[in-house]
């Protein structure tokens, strides 16, 4: 096992994954590999998702740190038992948070700065929104317009997930992907501008 | 765990030890983290409709408050829904043709009188020597005429307002006349009808508006086999090579048969 570190500044190093630990915790994670490469990938998503909730500013960094930590563990013999990963990779994810937060504050060069909303911006993405849910199919067009037209309420929502014979996670699910969708465009278009 | 406590999580009033399961459930299972961001969605959605409590509000901006696409979005949404507008949008606000409700009665009142060209009168048909003895003015079968539909557009869809038309049987199509607004004007427009699943059964690519009795109109021919009984939404697009398509409006109609 190799103890190479990569320096990340502040004095930390992270530990370079070696092959031999990614398998191990691809395996760890689903025993066909071609299930767990896909797992792997979902988990770093909910993580990066996770250490932005905690405000964290460099977030998908922390995360890639906090799986190599893992597979480091499970390498040196550490076993995760059944349904614990959430709570071991949690609890690695919450260290590698702190040290950090510790860390000396970096310029925030890639941050967004607050939200000072310019004067014509409110039209422009309604403008844009407009462009964007045209670039749905009509299917999802339709849905999206739904279920945030009927505002939040609940039989509104009910109705459209008996509608589309889904349930109300599933509607919920599909409705927030469209979203994340529609948002990255209008950013997009926002910034062409 | 219940949408109360998530979103309690989000504002960052969950316990420790609530936050912990919270979090260790969302790192197993895909489903709960993105019904936490679908909370988050529905937070941002109540923000730009200020129906958040003013502490709540202060801690979203605390926390969302640097999330300018996102906030942009959630307005843009909050405007979009007919609880906030429908005359917001700017191209709109300089229409001075009727508004939607008016519309929809002037729509509703030619309802079931679907406009006909009166059929012409067809010239007396040549009969052939053979046929001496039969009544030579014997006119030919008249060819039947299509079928006007008159459109306003809006920018809400409303389908429970929509005005019901019945079409003739012996109608060999429907002449869509979509009335467009002066402000709007473009090379070509794109015309699509959808019917209730969502499913376009007509498009088609209309050259300039014409000018009809001092309105500008777009026309359109939708045969009739096209369309059975039931409800559809008309939407326009406005075309040019030089500017992004430019959605211009719906209009919804109930076709009886």
């Amino acid at each position: 096992m190799s103890n190479d570190g990569v320096p990340l500044g502040g004095g930390r190093t992270r530990w370079a994954l070696t092959p031999e630990a990614f398998e191990r915790l691809l395996s760890a994670l689903d025993p066909d590999r071609e299930r767990a490469a896909a797992a792997y990938e979902q988990l770093r998503y909910r993580l990066v998702g996770l250490l932005r909730w905690w405000g964290a500013m460099q977030a998908e960094d922390l995360a890639d740190d906090t799986l190599d930590r893992v597979a480091k563990k499970l390498v040196e013999g550490a076993t995760i038992g059944s349904g614990s990963l959430g709570a071991y990779v949690r609890g690695v994810a919450r260290m590698v948070y702190y040290e950090s937060t510790r860390e000396p504050l970096t310029p925030l060069t890639d941050q967004e700065p607050a939200a000072a909303v310019n004067t014509g911006e409110p039209e422009q993405a309604s403008n844009c929104l407009d462009r964007c849910l045209a670039s749905l199919t009509a299917g999802e067009r339709s849905l999206l317009l739904k279920y945030y037209d009927g505002g939040k309420a609940a039989d509104a929502r009910r109705r459209l997930a008996e509608e589309l014979g889904i349930s109300m996670t599933a509607l919920r699910i599909r409705a927030h992907r469209l979203r994340m969708t529609v948002e990255r465009c209008v950013t997009a278009c926002l910034k062409v501008q | 765990m219940s949408d109360s406590e998530m979103r309690a999580y989000l504002l960052g009033q969950a316990s420790e030890a609530e936050a912990a399961r919270l979090e260790e459930r969302l790192l197993e299972d895909e489903d709960v983290f993105l019904t936490l961001r679908s909370v988050e969605d529905d937070l941002f959605d109540q923000f730009a409709r200020n129906t958040l409590s003013a502490a709540e509000r202060e801690r979203f901006v605390e926390r969302y408050g640097k999330e300018r696409g996102r906030l942009l979005v959630a307005h843009a949404f909050a405007n979009r829904t007919p609880a906030a507008r429908v005359l917001a949008h700017r191209r709109f606000e300089r229409r001075l043709w009727l508004p939607l409700a008016a519309a929809a009665v002037l729509a509703a009142a030619i309802a079931g009188t679907l406009m006909r060209p009166a059929r012409p009168t067809p010239p007396p048909a040549a009969v052939p020597a053979a046929a001496a003895g039969h009544d030579a003015r014997q006119p030919a079968a008249p060819t039947a005429a299509p079928a006007i539909l008159l459109l306003t557009l809006g920018n809400s869809r409303a389908p429970a307002a929509a005005p019901e038309v019945a079409i003739p049987a012996d109608a060999p199509a429907v002449e869509l006349r979509i009335r467009i607004d002066p402000a709007d004007r473009f090379d070509t427009y794109g015309v699509e009808l959808r019917n209730q699943s969502d499913t376009p059964v007509w498009t088609g690519a209309v050259r300039g508006p014409e000018v009809v009795d001092g309105q500008l109109l777009l026309k359109g021919t939708v045969p009739q086999n096209l369309l059975a009984a039931g409800t559809y939404e008309v939407s326009v697009r406005g075309l040019a090579p030089s500017r992004p398509e430019e959605l211009l409006g719906f209009a919804t109609v109930t076709i009886r048969r």
